[in-house]
C-alpha cells in the first residue's frame, strides 16, 4: 500500500465488525470499503444504528474489526497491538464526540492540552499549543473557564481543539452536532469549513444534512453497509447561512 | 404486606445485580461486628474468672505472710477469723527447667487438701514428696508439662501437676499483691518475676535449708465478713509494722492484681474497637458514595413512575437490613471463634477457659451496631431521594468532580499514569483522605506491633538482667491481642483500599475510557487507578509509624517504648503501600479493560436506555450482554426505527397492536413511539424542534396522547432527564416540567406496583 500513502490517508477494506452469534450474529458493519484522501472531508450519513459510530470507532483504532483491514498513513492499524493502537490514537487521530466528553474538572485550556500532555510534550509546550488552538477556534478568552461555564456550541468547540491538540492525520467526528442547537451547529459548521479549508482530513459522522453538504463526498450508509456515494464537487464553501436554513 | 414483598423483591434484585458491592460491604461491616464481638467478650472475661476461681478453690478472704509458725496461733485466734489453713512453709528457689532459669517461692504443702485455699489441679496430681506442683501461668511461661522434670535449687523434682489458686495472682504478678521471698537466692539480682511452686512440707524446708536460709510462712484465712477483708487487713497491718512483722494481703488486692493483665489486653482492644469500628464506616461511607449516583437515581426513578417515599425507603431499608443482618451473625460467629485466641493464654484461671460467655445483650449489641451501619449508609441517599423531586433526581451525576487546579497544574510535570492518578485522586478529595487515613491506621497498627515486639524484648532483657529467663505471658498475651487486632485491621483496610479502588474506577470511568480515546495505553490508565490510591496511601502510611509508636506510649501508660530498628518501620511503611497498589490493581485492571468505546456511548445513549426498555417490555428476553452497538443495530433490524426520510421500511409503529385502553396504557407504545423521534429530528425544520418530541408526535403520527407519560416512561427505562432533552431537543426543564406534570395526575402514583416494576425492569404484560 505503499505507493498511495501519500494521497490516501485512511483507507479500509471488507471492514466487518459483527457481534453475538448464530442466531443473534449481529452485522454493525458489514463489508465496508473506503479510501480517505489527504485534506478530504468525507460525510458519512445514515440513520441511527446503522453502524456509523462504530465504522468511524473501527477507523479511529477505539474498536477492532471482526475481519477487514485499515490502513492509516500506509501502517495497517487493525493488527496493531492495544499499546501501538493507544499511541497510534494519540499521534495521528483525533476524535469529536456527539456529547463533548470534555473532563468536567479540568477548564478548556486544561482540556485541550490533555492529549500532548498524555503524547509526552512538555507542559509548557503543550499549554502555549492549547492557547493557540482554543484561539484558533475562538475561545481565547475563555481558557480557563470549565466546561460547565460553557454553552453547548462552546463546549463542542474546545472538544475539536482537543481533536487537533498532536496535529491529528485525520480528526474523526462522530455526530459532532448532534447536540448543539442552530446557532452553535453553525459555529461547529464554521469551524470544521475552516480545518477543511486548511487541509485537514476529516471523517464526520452526521445525521445532519448540513454539516454534510460541507463534504466533499456524502457517504450513505445503512446496515453496516455503504449504499450510496456523492462526490460534492467543490463542496458549498460560503453559502453556510442559506444551508443552515438559517435565513427563513 | 404486597408492598413489602415489593421492596423485598426489588432489594433482592438489586443485591443479586451487584455482588461484589454487596460482598464488599458484607466484609466491611463484619470485621466491625467481629472486633466488637471480642472486646464484648474479652470485657466479660475480665469481670468474671476470679471470681470463680476463688469459689472454686475456697479462695482465702485474706493471705498472712508471716516470720514466724508462732505468729500464725495468734493470727488464727484474731477476732473474725472462722477459718485457717498453714501456716505452710515458704522457701526460694531457683528453677531450671530445660534451659530456662525463673525464681520461685515454694510452699511446703500438706499432701491431703487444705480447708481454706485447695489450689484446684488443671493437670496431673497434688503433691508428693519429690513432687513439684507448678502454677500455671508459670507452668505455661516455662513450657513444662505434667510429667516433666526440672530442678529447684540445683534438687531435681518431677511435676506432678498444674493448678490454679485464688491465694495469688499468676506468673509473672507473684508480688504483685504480696510476697515474702523476694530475694531467690542465686538469681544473680531482684526479679519481678517470681512464680509459685507447690512442694510437700519436708521438701521445702530441705529446700529453704539447702538456701542456709531459714523459711518464712504464709497462711490462708477465712474471716467472717469477706466483705470487709480490706479493712481488716488494712486495721491489722497498721497494728503491726515493723521488720519481721506479719501482714495480710486481702483478696481484693489478689484479685485486683489478677485484673491488670487482662486490663492490659482492653487497654489495646478497646481503641482497637473503635479504630475498627470507624474504618469500617468509612468503607461503608465509600461504598455508598460510589453507588450513590445510582442509589439516587434508582430511587428517583421509583418515585417518578409513582412509589411512594414509603415504598422507596422500604426498598433501601431491606436492601441494607438483610447485608448488616447477614454481616452481623458472620462477625459474631467469627469474634466468638477468635475470642479463645486472645483468652487461652490467660486461661490460668478455672472459671476463664475455651470459649467466653457471649451474652444476648453482647450479641444484641454487636448486631444492632452493624444494622446502625448499614442504615448509616442508607440514609444520605435515602434523605436525598426523599427530599429532592423525582425530576432533579434523575437528572445528572449525584456528585461533580471536584477542580483541585493546584494539584492539576502540578501534575502536568508527571509521566502520564501519575499525571492521571492525581488528578483522578483529587476529583474525590474525601475519598483519597478516608483512604489516606484507613492507611496511616493499617500502617500504625503494624507500627503499633513492632515497637511493642522491640519494647517487650528490651523489657525482658533489663529485668532478666541477662540471665536466661522465660517468656512472659503478659508480653506473649499482649502481642496476640495486638496481632489479632491487627490482623482484624489490616483486613479491613484491605476491604477499604478494595472498595475505594472499587469506587475510583466506576467513578473514573469516563476520564479512563477518554485518556484511552485521546491516546493513553490501557496500562498506563490501569496504573493511573492504582495510583490514585497509592499517592494519598504514601503520607497515609507515612503518618502511621509517629501514630502507632504514640498509640503504644499511650497505651503504656505514658511509659517508655523501644523504637523499632528503622528498617522494620521502612518495611512495614514500603509493605503497607505496596499492598494497597496490589489491590488497587485489582479494580484498576478490571476497570482499564472495559471497551472505551461502550464506556463513553453509554454515557449519552438515550436511545440505548429506550431501547433495553423496550426489549424487556416486548420479550422479556433475557438481556445478553452485548455492546451498545449490537442493540442499535438490532434495535434498527428489528424494524423499529425508520431511516432518514425513507418510507421504505414500515416501523414496528406501524405493525403494532391498536393502543390499550385508557386506564392501562403500558409504556409500550410511548415507547417505541418515542423511537420514531429520532427520524423525525432529522427532517424537521430546525425552528420547529425547540417545541419538544411531544409535537412531533402528535404530528406525525397523529396520536395526541399525553406528552409527559413519554418522557416519563423514558425516565423509567433509565434515561436521565438531560438525554431526554438531548433526544426530544428540548430544554432540561422543558423535561423537568412534563415529569412533575404528569406525575401530579391521579391515576398515575396509584400504580405503584407497575410503577415499581418499570423499575425493576419487569413490566406486566399489559
Amino acid at each position: 500500500m505503499g505507493e498511495d500513502a501519500g494521497a490516501c490517508v485512511l483507507r479500509a477494506r471488507g471492514l466487518c465488525k459483527t457481534y453475538g452469534k448464530d442466531a443473534g450474529l449481529v452485522r454493525a458493519v458489514d463489508g465496508v470499503d473506503l479510501e480517505v484522501a489527504a485534506g478530504e472531508t468525507v460525510a458519512v450519513m445514515g440513520p441511527s444504528g446503522c453502524g456509523k459510530s462504530t465504522l468511524l470507532h473501527l477507523l479511529g483504532g477505539l474498536d477492532r474489526p471482526t475481519r477487514g483491514e485499515i490502513w492509516l498513513a500506509g501502517r495497517r492499524v487493525d493488527r496493531m497491538s492495544e499499546k501501538a493502537l493507544a499511541r497510534m490514537r494519540r499521534s495521528a487521530v483525533g476524535f469529536v464526540f456527539q456529547a463533548f466528553h470534555l473532563m468536567d474538572e479540568l477548564t478548556a485550556v486544561e482540556n485541550v492540552e490533555l492529549p500532548a500532555l498524555l503524547a509526552g510534550h512538555p507542559p509548557r509546550a503543550a499549554r502555549r499549543r492549547a492557547a493557540e488552538l482554543l484561539d484558533r477556534v475562538g475561545l481565547a478568552d475563555r481558557a480557563g473557564f470549565l466546561p460547565a461555564a460553557l454553552s453547548g456550541g462552546q463546549r463542542q468547540r474546545v472538544a475539536i481543539a482537543r481533536a487537533l491538540a498532536n496535529e491529528p492525520l485525520v480528526v474523526l467526528a462522530d455526530e459532532p452536532t448532534g447536540n448543539l442547537d442552530s446557532a452553535a451547529t453553525v459555529e461547529v459548521l464554521r469551524l470544521f469549513d475552516g480545518l477543511h479549508a486548511a487541509g485537514q482530513t476529516l471523517v464526520i459522522v452526521t445525521h445532519d444534512s448540513r454539516i454534510a453538504a460541507t463534504a466533499d463526498r456524502m457517504i450513505a450508509m445503512r446496515d453496516g453497509a455503504f449504499i450510496d456515494e456523492t462526490r460534492l464537487a467543490g463542496g458549498t464553501r460560503g453559502d453556510l447561512g442559506a444551508l443552515a436554513g438559517l435565513d427563513g | 404486606m404486597g408492598r413489602m414483598l415489593l421492596a423485598c423483591r426489588l432489594a433482592a434484585r438489586d443485591v443479586r445485580r451487584r455482588p461484589a458491592a454487596t460482598v464488599l460491604l458484607l466484609l466491611a461491616i463484619a470485621a466491625a461486628t467481629t472486633v466488637l464481638t471480642l472486646g464484648l467478650a474479652l470485657h466479660g472475661i475480665t469481670s468474671q474468672p476470679y471470681q470463680r476461681t476463688r469459689a472454686a478453690t475456697n479462695g482465702p478472704d485474706e493471705v498472712a505472710y508471716l516470720a514466724t509458725p508462732a505468729q500464725a496461733t495468734a493470727l488464727a485466734r484474731a477476732a473474725g477469723v472462722t477459718g485457717a489453713s498453714g501456716p505452710y512453709p515458704v522457701a526460694g528457689a531457683l528453677v531450671r527447667a530445660g534451659g530456662l532459669v525463673a525464681a520461685a517461692e515454694a510452699q511446703g504443702r500438706g499432701e491431703a487438701a487444705a480447708g481454706v485455699d485447695r489450689p484446684a489441679l488443671t493437670a496431673g496430681t497434688w503433691v508428693r514428696p519429690g513432687g513439684v506442683v507448678l502454677e500455671r501461668a508459670f507452668a505455661e511461661a516455662l513450657g513444662v508439662r505434667a510429667g516433666d522434670r526440672i530442678t529447684l535449687n540445683g534438687r531435681w523434682f518431677t511435676v506432678t501437676g498444674i493448678a490454679v489458686t485464688a491465694a495469688s495472682p499468676p506468673y509473672p504478678d507473684r508480688c504483685a499483691a504480696g510476697c515474702v521471698v523476694p530475694f531467690p537466692p542465686g538469681a544473680g539480682r531482684w526479679r519481678a518475676d517470681v512464680g509459685l511452686a507447690w512442694v510437700t512440707e519436708p521438701d521445702a524446708r530441705a529446700l529453704a535449708a539447702s538456701d542456709r536460709a531459714p523459711p518464712a510462712y504464709v497462711e490462708s484465712l477465712a474471716i467472717r465478713d469477706p466483705a470487709a477483708a480490706r479493712q481488716v487487713a488494712a486495721a491489722y497491718n497498721d497494728a503491726h509494722h515493723g521488720a519481721g512483722a506479719p501482714f495480710l494481703v486481702p483478696w481484693q488486692s489478689i484479685r485486683a492484681a489478677d485484673g491488670v493483665m487482662i486490663q492490659a489486653e482492653r487497654q489495646i482492644l478497646d481503641p482497637g474497637a473503635w479504630i475498627t469500628a470507624l474504618i469500617a464506616v468509612a468503607s461503608v461511607a465509600v461504598l455508598a458514595g460510589g453507588r450513590m449516583t445510582e442509589a439516587t437515581r434508582r430511587l428517583g426513578l421509583l418515585k417518578a413512575v409513582g412509589g411512594t417515599p414509603g415504598l422507596v425507603a422500604a426498598v433501601l431499608l431491606a436492601e441494607n437490613l438483610a447485608v448488616a443482618l447477614a454481616a452481623a451473625g458472620a462477625g459474631l460467629a467469627a469474634g466468638w471463634l477468635a475470642a479463645p485466641l486472645l483468652t487461652r493464654p490467660g486461661a490460668f484461671l478455672v472459671g476463664a477457659p475455651g470459649a467466653p460467655s457471649l451474652t444476648a445483650p453482647d450479641a444484641g449489641l454487636a448486631v444492632a451496631v452493624a444494622v446502625a451501619v448499614a442504615l448509616a449508609a442508607t440514609l444520605a441517599p435515602a434523605i436525598r431521594a426523599a427530599r429532592a423531586s423525582a425530576a432533579s433526581a434523575l437528572a445528572d451525576p449525584a456528585r461533580p468532580p471536584r477542580r483541585e487546579g493546584a494539584l492539576i497544574a502540578a501534575s502536568a510535570r508527571l509521566p502520564v499514569p501519575l499525571l492521571l492518578g492525581l488528578r483522578l485522586a483529587a476529583r474525590r478529595p474525601r475519598r483519597a483522605a478516608l483512604g489516606a487515613a484507613t492507611v496511616t491506621l493499617a500502617a500504625g497498627a503494624i507500627v503499633a506491633v513492632l515497637t511493642f515486639r522491640a519494647s517487650a524484648a528490651a523489657a525482658s532483657r533489663a529485668i532478666a538482667g541477662g540471665t536466661n529467663g522465660p517468656g512472659y505471658p503478659v508480653f506473649a498475651r499482649d502481642e496476640q491481642v495486638l496481632t489479632v487486632l491487627t490482623v482484624v485491621l489490616l483486613t479491613l483496610a484491605a476491604v477499604h483500599a478494595i472498595v475505594t479502588a472499587w469506587a475510583t474506577a466506576l467513578d473514573a470511568r469516563r476520564p479512563a475510557a477518554l485518556a484511552g480515546a485521546l491516546g493513553a495505553t490501557a496500562r498506563q490508565v490501569a496504573a493511573a487507578l492504582a495510583a490514585a490510591q497509592v499517592l494519598p496511601a504514601l503520607p497515609g502510611a507515612a503518618a502511621g509509624i509517629p501514630l502507632g509508636i504514640a498509640a503504644l506510649a499511650v497505651a503504656n501508660g505514658g511509659g517508655r517504648v523501644t523504637v523499632p530498628p528503622a528498617w522494620w518501620l521502612a518495611g512495614a511503611t514500603a509493605g503497607t503501600v505496596l499492598a494497597v497498589a496490589a489491590l488497587a490493581a485489582i479494580p484498576a485492571l478490571i476497570g482499564a479493560r472495559r471497551p472505551v468505546t461502550e464506556i463513553l456511548k453509554a454515557d449519552a445513549a438515550l436511545s440505548l436506555s429506550a431501547f433495553r426498555h423496550r426489549r424487556q417490555v416486548a420479550g422479556g428476553a433475557p438481556e445478553a450482554p452485548v455492546g451498545g452497538d449490537q442493540r442499535r443495530v438490532q434495535r434498527y433490524r428489528h424494524g423499529d426505527v425508520e431511516g432518514i426520510a425513507d418510507g421504505e421500511r414500515p416501523g414496528r409503529l406501524k405493525q403494532r397492536p391498536e393502543r390499550p385502553p385508557a386506564g392501562t396504557e403500558g409504556p409500550q407504545g410511548v415507547n417505541a413511539r418515542c423511537g420514531a423521534c429520532e427520524p423525525a429530528r432529522a427532517a424537521e425544520p430546525a425552528g420547529r424542534r425547540q417545541h419538544l418530541g411531544v409535537e412531533m408526535g402528535r404530528r406525525r403520527h397523529g396520536r395526541g396522547r399525553e406528552p409527559g407519560l413519554k418522557v416519563v416512561l423514558l425516565v423509567a427505562a433509565g434515561t436521565t432527564n438531560a438525554e431526554i432533552a438531548g433526544e426530544l431537543f428540548a430544554s432540561v426543564r422543558t423535561v423537568e416540567h412534563h415529569v412533575q406534570h404528569t406525575l401530579a395526575k391521579p391515576g398515575f402514583r396509584s400504580r405503584a406496583d407497575s410503577a415499581a416494576r418499570v423499575a425493576a425492569g419487569r413490566l406486566p404484560a399489559a
